[in-house]
């Protein structure tokens, strides 16, 4: 089903694709007095190219400059990225909080090198005549072999119907972007059961919000909690975040709308299942949220993660990184759900919080049935950026998405859900 | 078009079959057209195209890996002959050396290959050493890094000595030629039901050893086999 038939939250409160009303409610960049933030345009207008031209020569602001450490520096190890802890440091109007939009790496793809299959070490027994190992066709090769094998089939269940493809895409009033779209996999459509993934995008002020959710692919239910998990967190995140305000300490309160996100979710499925008179677990799904905050006082962003599954961002350099913290290496595959038991006393631990300071090209919030063939062993997320350098320029972005969700690859069968994080032009944080 | 490394995640399946002096004559016979019979079955199923890669490992004298990892689709079932004792032992350590060489683990961020699915038949008692290697193997299975399922072949099968080497232990009583072929029909659809979960479920061993789930398989093939618990 369409996620603009769904859409979370009420339509007072949205600002799809308005660039230029402002809402009283909303917070005037010129009231936080207290804020070092430069002064801002009268015009909140998206900025004009002639805008870009003539700021091209400007000094960079504070909000720009580099963290102290360097990007080079920063991009160490996931131990040493600071998420915005303290949110009153940018208020007070000292400095800038320091490496607060730190990448972690992607672990170097060392295995992308195919061990030797059976050459033997000679420390290790093996007797002459095994057989050398055959050398691998190639992908194409049994791809299209095994396309005359899959089946498309319908799902005989009419319970709970779900579209077979989901698309939508959300403008700010900035004119930063989130473009969404979801597929059914090639292993449900053989199988002829439903796409299993869901996501739901909002705005709301000057926060853009999404949420992407796997259900779980054994359980029966596992579309209805992705479904209610995705809207109910992104309907709690525009009815919190709306309230916020950059002189309160943003970090945190970003940190609690986070949080509260992932209970209310959950707080959803549970009545669902109780409903149902089911088992929660019959629901159970990931979730991963998005908040961004595109406002010229000053851009926050806040990333949740419950499973599998990879919250990305690629920065202006090109470097691309890992934001959220995903479930599955540490538990040897298992992925951790929304309504895993042990998931439930660690929501804290589960959000980061960032003050973006530099300018960004695009955030990927994707199921594991993208990510991980953008992934090491598998893949690298540059490729995965390389391929959606589109999406931007497109007219119907989230349609080129859909399609592009389409891709071909040996071993990926599973549903496949991706939506985009797209900045607002950046320059019009250098009008002083 | 999709840059993309030739590598895609696999489903590695390990059999492990006895082919000693006691197997000749029909058992012999079976086991060859059981795993002619896998091929054929796993080659209907797309998943199983895509992502499964087999190894065949036989002991009987020696043990020798007939097959090294392979895909699906290069895969060509190897004649067996019995002959000789029944050195397990052998085998196993050959298997541990293939799991640690071949499967690609997951790491803390991102999934490697599925967890290995292994079988092992056998219709007698080792003639080596075997528990040094059959403890390394449990404790793959005790940890969950591997599912390995010990098939008991015939009247002279120690039940015992198989649960030394996994959890999971089905015995086939009275050999008919029939059963072999449930029973190679359940593996296919054990390997199919594993394949199939592939999106979702249990990519491979992880360094960090926390149990994934434990294997979901269909019910054992009908009259004539046990589980042992």
């Amino acid at each position: 089903m369409s996620n603009d038939d769904q859409n979370p939250i009420p339509p007072g409160n949205e600002q799809t694709g308005s660039k230029h009303s402002r809402p009283a409610s909303s917070v005037d960049p010129k009231e936080g007095a207290t804020s070092p933030a430069p002064v801002v345009e009268p015009s909140l207008a998206a900025p004009s190219s002639q805008a870009v031209q003539a700021d091209a020569s400007t000094p960079a602001p504070l909000l720009l400059r580099q963290p102290d450490t360097g990007p080079a520096a920063a991009l160490t190890s996931a131990d040493t990225v600071l998420p915005s802890q303290d949110p009153g440091t940018r208020a007070t109007g000292t400095t800038v909080v320091g490496p607060a939009f730190v990448i972690p790496p992607v672990a170097e793809p060392a295995p992308t090198e195919v061990p030797p299959v059976t050459e033997p070490t000679p420390s290790q027994p093996s007797p002459a005549d095994e057989p050398p190992p055959v050398q691998p066709l190639p992908n194409s090769v049994v791809m299209d072999h095994s396309r005359t094998l899959w089946r498309e089939v319908e799902p005989t269940d009419t319970a709970d119907p779900v579209r077979h493809t989901a698309n939508d895409v959300k403008s700010g009033r900035s004119g930063a972007r989130l473009v969404g779209a979801s597929r059914r996999g090639r292993s449900h459509a053989h199988d002829g059961k439903y796409r299993e993934d869901d996501f739901a995008l909002a705005i709301c002020d000057d926060w853009l919000l999404a949420a992407v959710a796997d259900g779980t692919g054994s359980k029966r239910l596992a579309r209805v909690g992705a479904r209610i998990a995705s809207v109910s967190a992104t309907r709690y995140l525009a009815l919190v975040l709306r309230r916020s305000s950059q002189d309160m300490g943003m970090a945190a309160q970003l940190r609690g709308a986070m949080v509260g996100a992932m209970v209310f979710a959950l707080a959803e499925v549970s009545a669902e299942a109780a409903r149902r008179h089911t088992d929660m677990n019959d629901l159970a799904c990931t979730l991963l949220l998005l908040a961004y905050l595109d406002h010229p006082g000053g851009k926050w962003l806040g990333v949740a993660q419950v499973g599998d599954g990879e919250i990305t961002v690629q920065q202006q350099d090109g470097k691309c990184g890992l934001l959220g913290r995903s479930d599955h290496g540490k538990t040897a595959g298992e992925s951790l759900f929304l309504t895993s038991s042990d998931t439930q006393l660690t929501w804290d631990s589960r959000v980061r919080t960032y003050e973006v300071v530099e300018p960004f090209r695009s955030i990927c919030i994707g199921t594991d049935g993208v990510m991980d063939d953008f992934m090491p062993p598998f893949g690298k997320l540059e490729d995965l950026y390389h391929e959606l350098e589109e999406v931007p320029r497109d007219q119907a972005p989230d349609l080129w998405l859909l399609e592009w969700l389409n891709y071909a690859r040996r071993g990926s069968f599973d549903d496949r859900t991706l939506v985009m994080l797209l900045p607002g032009m950046w320059t019009r944080m250098q009008t002083k | 078009m999709m840059s993309q490394s030739n590598r895609s995640r696999r489903l590695p399946v390990y059999i492990l079959t006895d082919r000693s002096g006691s197997m000749s004559g029909e058992p012999i016979v079976a086991v060859n057209q059981g795993l002619q019979m896998l091929k054929t079955d796993l080659e209907q199923e797309p998943r199983a195209v895509e992502s499964v890669w087999i190894s065949i490992i036989s002991f009987g004298g020696t043990a020798i890996v007939d097959v090294p990892l392979t895909e699906l689709m290069q895969f060509n079932p190897p004649t067996l002959r019995a002959e000789g004792s029944t050195p397990l032992g052998e085998a196993l350590r050959l298997l541990n050396r293939a799991i640690d060489n071949d499967v690609v683990l997951s790491s803390g961020q991102s999934t490697g290959d599925y967890k290995p699915l292994v079988f092992l038949f056998t219709d007698g008692d080792p003639t080596d050493e075997w528990r040094t290697p059959a403890q390394e193997v449990k404790q793959r299975s005790k940890a969950k890094t591997a599912n390995i399922i010990a098939v008991g072949c015939g009247p002279n099968i120690n039940t015992a000595t198989l649960k030394e080497i996994t959890e999971s232990v089905l015995i086939m009583e009275n050999t008919k030629a029939g059963d072999f072929q449930r029973l190679i029909a359940w593996i296919s659809q054990s390997v199919k039901q594993t394949s199939k979960k592939a999106g979702t479920l249990t990519p491979g061993a992880s360094a960090s050893g926390t149990p994934p789930p434990a294997i979901d398989l269909p019910p054992p093939p009908g009259s004539g086999f046990k589980i042992v618990l």
